[in-house]
């Protein structure tokens, strides 16, 4: 079988407030990761991106349901001891701000050099044999572009575009099979974003790893990803090849965000507008759709039952009961 | 006789200059910009270009350490630079109104929205009392604020970042101002609350005959909802064309590559082209006329003269030696 990664049922629940009322932030997620994909992660602020990006990570647990990482049951064991793990190689995170991660007080070498260090994987998987750590460091530097003379710099004497770089080579130090990237050039100006993507892109088909990129660029997320999963309030809306979930979007969220996008809306793509707020995610009515009272195709049904995700065509599902 | 109508807005030759400890920071040097009423016009460029300066000098709401060091500043015929604090505060808000980056922070946070319209309107329109929270309900209504009657008595923190972004707007449009600047309304929004807002102020901005400058780091914004794009690099306006024609011919060589540093629906990853180098720091003494110099692959020694400022077509300026 060709799955990294394989997740069933997977849910996330905060407790929050008084009682016993729970926030849904990750809710019945199933999809799988093929090896060497990369798999765009789409949706709106708070729909559950970063939390399921966490959770597969295994930064956190997840509240049930099954991860299966290379045919290995993951989510029996508790993010905590994981750290001390192998495993904790194999599934790498590059966070948001490259500025924020890093510790200022530690130069670039020291950086990379860390979770090699702390992990005892100074010659990762895609690494030549043998070498030491500097020698390893050295090769990383060079496989993401940053200069070797910039190695002994700190945070604060870099550039953004160079701490991105960093985060990256750190991130893929221990050489790891899935990279988690969550809005990794969010922080970037265009003029740098572009540099990073072909470093990104150029990466993962050298050292054959999978990603799962979030963005909530779908411009960036098209030049990125082979698939895109969208989110909606902790639920799943969509999954499918990008072409054809953005060329022709089942789900009627999918529609509004990609009639959303700049330059495809001149390009006659029609604008949904969204009536009305998010849905709350703190018990929602369990048996009505997370799109419902935003949604400008919702019928009866649509509050009696949630829509569960359907395939309209190989790889394309999406989990509406109009579409 | 009636001839060409003078702009609603007229920066001229703006310089500005921020002291700090390690030296001054020429921020602004040269800058010329005009809007006529009722045109949308788009203010890109990357971090540090000198946007939020220019509004801010617009606005004359600059920093204590800020100088204009030369230049004009005329609104409505008026000369922004002549003018006293108390007609400066008495156009703002009514004629001249800014919506500023970070909406939740200009937001006061112990005052319920709805009041906070009132208090816009009581500055600046003479609204009779009894009829303020009538016209606060209809300025939230206008935005489209869901159930405005019930939002008018919420705090800030009680509402998404897209509905503040719509009350800012509401405050920054209560007293029906000829020109609005927006410096990144909608950045950290989702594109669909993004596209909706948008959507809004170019509808209310047609409705009212009212000019806007949106200020943008994201050339797509701009090409979707502007009539004009004006390109900033490091202080300077480098170019400055009607948005189709910017898009499809741009003449100055940064324009060109940010163009093609943005990603689009029509573009593949191999298309997309970085832009090497950096904005070049502004407290150095020795800036060289063209401040893109050092990241240009067109130069020569021809560009170490002062920039000209060809027209190379009707509304089409370039700030190049050697244009494309
Ligand atoms: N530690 C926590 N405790 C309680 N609620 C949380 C916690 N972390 C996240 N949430 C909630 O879970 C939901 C999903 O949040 P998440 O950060 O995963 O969204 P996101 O899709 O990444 O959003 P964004 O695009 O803004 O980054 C939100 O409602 C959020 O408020
Ligand atoms: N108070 C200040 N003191 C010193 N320098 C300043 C000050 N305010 C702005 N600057 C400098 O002026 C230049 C222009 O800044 P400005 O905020 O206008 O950029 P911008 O184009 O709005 O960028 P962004 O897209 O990040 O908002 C920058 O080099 C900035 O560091
Ligand atoms: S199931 Fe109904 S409410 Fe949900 S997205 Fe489809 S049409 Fe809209
Ligand atoms: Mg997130
Ligand atoms: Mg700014």
């Amino acid at each position: 079988m060709n799955d990294l990664l394989e997740v069933r049922a997977l849910n996330k629940r905060y407790p929050v407030g008084p009682g016993r009322r729970a926030l849904h932030a990750v809710e019945a997620a199933s999809f799988t990761i093929r090896r060497g994909e990369s798999l765009g992660l789409v949706g709106e602020s708070g729909s559950g991106k970063s939390t399921l990006a966490r959770i597969l990570a295994r930064l956190i647990d997840a509240t049930d349901g099954s991860i299966v990482f290379a045919g290995e049951e993951l989510s029996t064991l508790p993010a905590a001891r994981v750290a001390r793990t192998p495993w904790r190689a194999r599934i790498q995170m590059v966070l948001q701000d490259p500025g924020d991660s890093l510790n200022p007080r530690c130069t670039a070498f020291q950086a990379i050099a860390e979770p090699m260090l702390r992990l005892g994987t100074a010659t990762g998987p895609s690494s030549r044999a043998g070498g030491s750590v500097a020698e390893r460091v050295t090769e990383l530097a060079r496989q993401v572009g940053l200069p070797e003379a910039l190695l002994g710099r700190f945070p604060h004497q870099l550039s953004g575009g160079q701490k991105a770089r960093v985060g990256i080579a750190r991130a893929l130090a221990p050489g790891p099979e899935l990279l988690i990237l969550d809005e990794p050039t969010s922080a970037l100006d265009v003029s740098v974003q572009a540099t990073i993507l072909h470093l990104l892109d150029r990466l993962r088909k050298e050292l054959g790893i999978s990603y799962l990129f979030v963005s909530h660029d779908l411009n960036v997320v098209r030049l990125m990803c082979e698939r895109i999963l969208v989110m909606y309030l902790g639920r799943i809306a969509e999954i499918g090849p990008t072409e054809a979930v953005l060329d022709a979007p089942l789900h009627p969220y999918t529609q509004a965000l990609v009639a959303a996008i700049p330059g495809r809306r001149r390009a006659n793509m029609p604008h949904l507008e969204l009536p009305g707020e998010p849905m709350s995610p703190i018990d929602p009515d369990p048996n009505t759709c997370r799109f419902h009272g935003r949604c400008p195709k919702a019928q009866a049904l649509c509050v009696r039952s949630m829509p569960l995700l359907r395939e309209h065509a190989p790889g394309h599902q999406a989990a509406c009961h109009v579409s | 006789m009636s001839g060409p109508q003078p702009p609603l807005l007229a920066v001229s030759a703006l310089s500005v200059e921020f002291r700090t400890r390690s030296g001054k920071v020429r921020a602004l040097d040269n800058v010329s910009l005009t809007l006529r009423k009722g045109e949308l016009v788009a203010l890109v460029g990357e971090s540090g270009s000198g946007k939020s300066v220019t509004a801010f000098a617009i606005m004359r709401v600059l920093d204590p350490a800020a100088r204009i060091t030369s230049g004009s500043l005329h609104f409505g015929g008026m000369d922004l630079l002549a003018m006293k604090d108390a007609e400066l505060a008495e156009l703002r808000g009514r004629e001249l109104s800014m919506i500023f980056q970070n909406p939740r922070a200009a937001l006061n946070p112990i005052r319920r929205v709805g009041r906070q319209i009132e208090d816009v309107l009581l500055r600046h329109a003479a609204v009779p009392r009894q009829a303020l929270r009538a016209q606060a309900i209809a300025a939230l209504t206008q935005v489209r604020i869901p159930d405005p009657e019930k939002r008018y008595a919420a705090y800030p923190h009680e509402l998404s970042g897209g509905m503040c972004q719509r009350i800012m707007i509401a405050m920054a449009l209560a007293c029906r101002p000829a020109l609005l600047i927006a410096d990144e309304p909608t950045t950290g929004l989702d594109v669909t609350t993004q596209a909706a807002i948008l959507d809004l102020m170019r509808e209310l901005a047609h409705a009212r005959g009212m000019a806007m400058l949106l200020i943008t780091h994201d050339l797509g914004l701009a090409a979707e909802y502007c009539d004009r794009v004006v390109v900033m690099h490091a202080g300077h306006v480098v170019e400055t064309a009607p948005t189709s024609r910017l898009l499809s011919l741009p003449r100055h060589p940064y324009s060109a590559k940010l163009i093609a540093a943005t990603p689009r629906v029509d573009r593949r990853l191999d298309d997309l082209a970085a832009i090497a180098g950096n904005l070049p720091d502004l407290r150095r003494a020795d800036l060289p006329p063209c401040r893109f110099s050092e990241r240009c692959d067109r130069y020569t020694p021809t560009c170490a003269a002062p920039l000209p400022s060809n027209t190379v077509a009707a509304e089409h300026a370039v700030a190049c030696h050697h244009p494309l």
